[in-house]
């Protein structure tokens, strides 16, 4: 149990910045979530924590004590690759004991601490295998055993569960909740992947080119993303985005003069705008309800995505853009088709067309 | 259930197995099979010295090499001297190149690429060039190393290396151990990059640093690699000739100190000042030479390198 607090933390590898000021208070016990897209400098971060890489400028404090020039091992830190990482050459009893052995501890409490890690992992029967002769999913166990034997006061994980299938993905998450349930452990987790993020956060912090783009709940992330990049990068299928001219008194005006409606929380004026708008906030209606003209875009569907509880309907607008819009399986859309996209205001989010930043509420 | 008909249809008869297989035979059993099994007869046969009248004397050579204090003397120093040139080079050449890659492998190295083709290039080197640089360099008359030694103080320990029976054999191995360290260095190293970085991370993480780090992990995932390089330095070793032959000559002086088996055999084939040519004793020892590396090529296979796990990394 332990509050990691992180200062103003720079990266650069020669001319290439990595990380441009990070600053994360992370509370004791918590489930935080760096998330991102590829290359954004997640590792790079949670590297840095674990003392793999050094930092350029910046601090790391761990109960208020600065751990920037220690060595990993003194850290209290432990660090669960993403290739699990484990010695070949040793048993899985043998890879939990090596970092025991190497603190010194005695043969009776190494003994005693593997068994407890393995039978909370369910390694008992496995303690005598090397990593070759595991699955995927037992390694990936094996190198979190070898993280909770030395009971850090800090876990890393690094995209732990991109190298296994998508079932075995699903089991060792929650066998990564649960561990976080039962060691009430400070845990940072990195992933590309937003449902692993979405299912076990307490706080997400979303990365992109080095900087924090916001730090909130999941919940807080996908109903109020602060700028344009998180609104796009949570939730699947993408959010729209569509520009506006301008938003004259809280209505928003297409490029082609229509009207549209805004939620109660839009400026009351704002020049250049996209808005965004989840596939589940549009509608899609027939193109002969005449009356419709004036506030939805006409466009035409180009395919159906069915999934068996929704599809997702691809509409080409008139305009040249694309919109993907949600729909009752029951209201099957033929492709060629002429159709309106009509819009929720309620599920609407604007945010300024040059900052990205959200606008209102 | 296979249908009985795929069996009774006959099959087409696949000439192109002998095609693609059929150059490879040939080259390998005009070049290969061919003199060794041409070796091998030899030396079942004498020629009488008089008349030139070929005979069958089935394994009388070897009993000659066996028996006779004539040859028994000559093959069994020189198979202790390669013996002995062996255990240096495994004992030199195998440590320090491993201690130079993992010196190599370990640090951000300004000019690492640079030591790196140093350290190797003298295996690029024909034997020719090694052994008379050396032999020049190590010259009492003329030589640097006289001086080289002087100038740091230890002029005393100056000898004629090569020339003395007790220091000649040992001097030729170091200096092959300096033409060919690049060997293994490099395939240590090779192996050495192989090794994830993440699991070397993992150690960092688990306090397994420095030397710890170097015994416990690296070394067991490097060993296949080393068991491959002894069984190449074995058979490098016992059929070495050439060094010892550009630097002390054919008789392998002084007084066939540095006699290695090779040596022994082209004396014997060819002659010399001391000895007439007897091709058949010649074919003998080479067939001896290729029994004694068979037989170690062979414990090596089966005792060791079944020890060797070449773990899944
Ligand atoms: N050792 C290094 N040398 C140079 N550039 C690096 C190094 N490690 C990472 N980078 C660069 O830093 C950026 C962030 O990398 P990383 O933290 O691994 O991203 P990710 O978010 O995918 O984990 C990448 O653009 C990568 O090319
Ligand atoms: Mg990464």
């Amino acid at each position: 149990m332990a509050n990691l607090k992180i200062s103003a933390l720079h990266k650069s590898f020669g001319p290439v910045k990595v990380l441009e000021g990070v600053d994360l208070d992370i509370a004791s016990g918590e489930f935080l979530v760096l998330l991102g897209p590829s290359g954004c400098g997640k590792s790079t971060l949670l590297r840095i924590i674990a003392g793999l890489e050094d930092e350029s400028a910046g601090d790391i404090l761990l109960d208020g004590v600065s751990i920037a020039n220690l060595p990993p091992a003194k850290r209290g830190i432990a660090m669960v690759f993403q290739t699990y990482a484990l010695y070949p050459h040793l048993t899985v009893r043998g890879n939990m004991a090596l970092v025991l052995k190497q603190a010194g501890y005695s043969k009776a409490e190494i003994a005693k601490r593997v068994a407890e890690s393995a039978r909370a992992l369910e390694l008992e029967d496995l303690l005598h295998r090397k990593p070759s002769e595991l699955s995927g999913g037992q390694r990936q166990r094996v190198a979190i055993g070898r993280a909770i034997v030395r009971d850090p006061k800090v876990f890393l994980f690094d995209e732990p569960l991109s190298n296994l299938d998508a079932a075995l993905r699903g089991q060792v998450r929650l066998e990564i909740a649960r561990l976080h349930l039962r060691l009430t452990a400070t845990m940072v987790y990195v992933t590309h992947d937003q449902v692993e993020a979405m299912t076990l956060a307490d706080r997400i912090v979303v990365l992109n080119g080095g900087e924090i783009q916001q730090i909130g709940t999941p919940r807080q992330l996908y109903e109020k993303p602060q700028n344009q990049f998180v609104a796009g990068f949570i939730g699947s299928p993408a959010m729209n985005f569509l520009p506006l001219e301008n938003i004259e008194g809280k209505t928003g005006v297409w490029p082609g003069g229509a009207r549209q409606k805004l939620p109660e929380s839009a400026p009351e004026t704002h020049g250049p705008t996209i808005l965004g708008v989840r596939p589940g906030g549009c509608d899609l209606r027939p193109a002969n309800a005449g009356k419709l003209e004036k506030t939805a875009l006409a466009g035409e569907v180009m395919l159906e995505e069915y999934l068996g509880d929704a599809s997702f309907v691809h509409v080409r607008l008139d305009e040249g853009a694309n919109v993907i819009v949600r729909q009752q399986t029951s209201n099957r859309q033929v492709p060629g088709t002429k159709v309106h996209v009509v819009l929720d205001p309620a599920a609407l989010h604007l945010f300024d067309a040059t900052s990205g930043q959200r606008l209102g509420a | 259930m296979m249908p009985e008909t795929s069996n009774v249809r006959k099959r087409p008869f696949r000439w192109h197995i002998l095609v693609f297989l059929g150059p490879a035979a040939f080259v390998y059993t005009v070049i290969m099979i061919l003199p060794l099994a041409e070796t091998l007869r030899l030396s079942f046969f004498q020629v009488d010295s008089v008349t030139r009248v070929v005979t069958f004397v089935g394994l009388e050579n070897y009993n000659q090499l066996f028996f006779n204090v004539y040859w028994v003397g000559p093959f069994t120093k020189a198979l202790w001297n390669n013996f002995l040139f062996f255990v240096i080079h495994m004992l030199v050449q195998n440590p320090i190149g491993v201690l130079i890659a993992a010196l190599l492998s370990m640090f951000h190295l300004p000019g690492k690429k640079l030591y790196r083709t140093a350290i190797f290039m003298p295996t690029l080197l024909s034997f020719v060039i090694v052994g008379f640089v050396w032999k020049l360099m190590l010259s009492p008359l003329w030589g640097v190393s006289k001086g080289m030694l002087s100038s740091v103080g230890l002029g005393s320990w100056f000898m004629p290396f090569l020339g003395r029976e007790e220091s000649a054999l040992i001097t030729l191995a170091l200096i092959s151990v300096w033409q060919f360290v690049g060997i293994p260095m490099m395939l240590i190293y090779a192996a050495l990059l192989s090794i994830p970085e993440e699991v070397i991370e993992a150690a960092e993480c688990d306090g397994v640093t420095g030397l710890a780090q170097f015994f416990k992990i690296k070394l067991i995932l490097i060993l296949p690699t080393i068991g491959i390089i002894s069984i190449l330095t074995f058979v490098g070793n016992f059929n070495a000739f050439d060094l010892v032959y550009t630097t002390q000559g054919p008789l392998a002086g002084p007084n066939f100190s540095t006699d290695l088996l090779g040596t022994l055999l082209y004396r014997t084939f060819y002659g010399q000042q001391t000895q007439p040519g007897d091709p058949n004793m010649g074919a003998t020892i080479a067939t001896m030479m290729f029994f004694i590396i068979l037989v170690g090529v062979a414990i090596y296979l089966f005792f060791i390198q079944r020890r060797l796990t070449r773990y899944e990394m």
